[in-house]
């Protein structure tokens, strides 16, 4: 193995500053920060805020020299080191969030922008004294992909692709199940430990690495009706639209009023019932035994 | 004993609904006049998740199904006076077998109750039953229906011609065979039925010793009924029914005081319906007739009627009107029969899918040729079952009987309560 000076020759000073001078690549120069070189990484559109606040102001990545995308497991990068060709490559971030890089080893990179890879590199190649004076551009060439499961057809992995929301990755994975909530939808960024609910009125963007969760629309009607069961929900149901889909009442039933149990209430409660009683999603609806 | 006389009611269209359906056959019988299957009485209704699932054997399905009550009775001998009560437990045991094909079907059942009595020991007597039919399907409306019943019984105390002073209750054996045919085209629904009915009473001893004769009261009864219908709509229909009988004793002079045989004739002539699902119903009225061929004996004729309606003022409750009219034998004194009129109002109430409760009250009335007596008979009851499941089911029950006697040689009048818990394990 090639062990490398400490300090470049003076050949290989030339020939770099050459490269700089000559060099019609986009990632070249780190010294000229007011025309960066570096490919414009495609950055994700601003987030739709969770459902639960929605006045929040969303996160939104800034479209800058360093846009503030963060790099995460899956994401494939392509790191130059100017002028050292055999340093440069394409590069994924492993399931450690670590880049193997040669000469200097793993490089940590999840959870880092762009820039503070760049930096972390050369300050890796100058501290192991492979470089004098590095100068690194990192480009994304792959984001991570993103995961979509529950309610749709073909849940699974997908790649991501710029501008993606929510219907598109649902359409992606070939639309959703007849039980499919269509208005709400939960989603696990990544690094985040939790999901977050978020409404469907208005696009919401899909950042690479999200799980998407299609949560069931479907309202449960159980009791007197002929057809118990789980039924998928649409905008505007009604109770009684409901009690038809199921079949009607038995003649035991008690048409005069209803218990229903939200998705997340833990005890029903008795509602009289009327033409325009609303059903929301994951409703479960039972029709009592009438005695007279 | 005579021999048995051919009956020549024939070329007419026929069949049993009216009258027949009273008949004693517990057997598969076709389906009432005015039953359009639109209505489901609160008795009849499906109710899978409570109905036992049965034994498959084969092609058959057995469901046998034992039951225990436990009762108490007021009036234990029908008596005015002097009442003895006493507690009665009863063991119902019964087995069911019935085809499961598509096309005709067997029926078959075998009954076996067991009555005890704690301080009666001479009450204590077992009811067999066994009963069957079969359905030959030959049209998709149109069958032949044949069938028969032996049955071991033992006569109620307060019968008519029960013996009072009859140390056991009377047994009797009753063997019953019926053959009927059922078409339907156009808007006419025809059916003709051929019942042949036996009744052999057993000696019953008497208190003070001896014996009482029953002999003089086994009889032989044919009837043929012809029946048909006509839909004006498919919701009424008009009927006309004719009805044949013979009635043959086993003994006659000198044995008897009197030769009891008879044939008798009924027209009726009728509507049945089902209205939406309000009402169903079916009622006829005409003239009937028996001739005793003792010309002491009183020969009875007049109206007749025939009919019950079902009234669902909602589907949790059905009310029900019955009347009928038709002549019964009796060997009371010179009695040749007694003309019997019965009007019967029951509800029944489905509180819950698996209780049910039930009322009624009846008034009949047994008005004797030949003899100064009048009964009336006055009855009412109520009672609950309740399903706990597929397997067990419960019940109670309350039962009055009471019977108002007049004229020159009136019955004694009696009062009876009876009381009854059950419970019943079905597989």
């Amino acid at each position: 193995m090639t062990r490398w000076s400490a300090r470049p020759s003076g050949l290989l000073a030339l020939a770099f500053t050459a490269f700089l001078a000559f060099s019609g690549h986009s990632s070249a120069v780190a010294q000229t920060p007011t025309s960066d070189p570096r490919p414009e990484v495609t950055t994700p559109a601003p987030t739709a805020a969770p459902a639960q606040t929605p006045s929040a102001t969303p996160a939104t990545p800034q479209s800058t020299r360093d846009d503030g995308y963060v790099l995460g497991v899956n994401d494939r990068v392509r790191v130059l080191v100017f002028g050292e060709a055999s340093l440069s490559g394409e590069f994924l971030v492993d399931s450690t969030g670590r880049l193997a890089m040669p000469f200097i080893g793993e490089i940590p990179a999840a959870g880092l922008t762009r820039r503070a890879l760049e930096e972390a590199i050369e300050k890796k190649l100058a501290q192991e004294e492979i470089l004098l004076d590095p100068r690194v551009s990192v480009d994304l060439l792959n984001f991570r992909p993103y995961y979509i499961l529950g309610e749709v057809t073909r849940p699974g992995e997908y790649p991501f692709t710029s501008g993606l929301n929510v219907f598109n990755a649902v359409a992606t994975a070939g639309g959703f199940t007849t039980l499919a909530n269509q208005t709400r939808v939960m989603i696990k960024r990544q690094g985040e430990t939790t999901e977050t609910e978020y409404s469907l009125l208005s696009p919401v963007t899909v950042e690479p690495g999200d799980t998407i969760r299609i949560i069931k629309g479907a309202f449960y009607i159980l009791g007197e009706v002929s057809r118990p069961g789980e039924y998928p929900f649409s905008e505007g149901l009604t109770v009684q639209n409901a009690v038809a889909t199921a079949g009607g009442f038995t003649y035991r039933a008690n048409q005069r009023q209803v218990f229903i149990k939200h998705r997340n209430e833990t005890q029903e409660r008795k509602v009289r019932m009327n033409a325009s009683l609303p059903v929301q999603p994951g409703d479960t609806i039972r029709i009592t035994e009438r005695f007279f | 004993m005579k021999k048995a006389r051919l009956f020549v009611y024939a070329a007419m269209f026929a069949m049993a609904p009216l009258g027949m359906a009273h008949a004693q056959n517990t057997a598969e019988a076709p389906r009432w006049g005015a039953d359009r299957g639109r209505n489901e009485s609160v008795a009849e209704r499906p109710r899978p998740d409570y109905e036992p699932a049965g034994v498959r054997l084969g092609a058959f399905m057995a469901r046998p199904s034992v039951g225990v009550e436990v009762g108490y009775n007021d009036n234990l001998y029908y008596q005015p006076n002097n009442q003895t009560d006493d507690m009665t437990y009863t063991t119902r045991t019964r087995v069911d077998f019935g085809s499961d094909w598509s096309r005709h079907s067997i029926q078959m059942a075998v009954g076996l109750d067991d009555y005890r009595f704690r301080d009666n020991d001479s009450e204590h007597h077992t009811d067999l039953t066994v009963d069957g039919s079969a359905r030959l399907d030959i049209l998709r409306s149109s069958y032949i229906l044949v069938g028969g019943r032996q049955a071991r019984l033992a006569e109620a105390r307060g019968a008519p011609d029960s013996p009072t002073a009859a140390a056991k209750p009377v047994r009797y054996e009753v063997r019953e065979a019926f053959v009927a045919g059922v078409h339907e085209f156009n808007r006419i629904r025809a059916s003709l039925r051929l019942d042949r009915q036996g009744f052999n009473y057993k000696d019953a001893p008497l208190a003070g010793g001896g014996v009482a004769e029953q002999d003089d009261r086994d009889f032989v009864q044919t009837i043929l009924t012809a029946r048909a219908e006509y839909a004006l709509s498919p919701d009424t229909a008009l009927l006309v029914q004719v009805t044949g009988n013979e009635r043959e004793y086993e003994l006659a002079p000198p044995r008897t005081a009197f030769n009891r045989d008879s044939t008798g004739l009924s027209y009726l002539v009728g509507v049945n319906t089902d209205i939406g699902n309000l009402l169903r119903g079916e009622v006829a009225v005409g003239f009937l007739k028996q001739d005793y061929e003792d010309k002491r004996l009183d020969s009875p004729s007049g109206f007749a009627f025939d009919g019950r309606i079902e009234y669902f003022p909602s589907p949790l409750a059905t009310v029900t009107l019955s009347a009928r009219r038709r002549v019964e034998e009796t060997i009371t004194g010179t009695a040749s029969s007694y003309v019997a009129t019965t009007l019967d109002a029951r509800v029944d109430y489905e509180l819950r899918r698996n209780v049910i409760l039930t009322g009624g009250v009846s008034k009949g009335d047994r008005a004797f040729e030949g003899l100064d007596r009048d009964d009336d008979l006055w009855m009412a009851d109520a009672g609950a079952r309740i399903l706990l499941n597929r397997r067990v089911e419960l019940g109670a029950a309350w039962r009055f009987e009471k019977l108002d006697p007049s004229g020159a040689i009136p019955a004694p009048g009696y009062d009876v309560n009876r009381f009854v818990v059950s419970a019943a394990l079905r597989l």
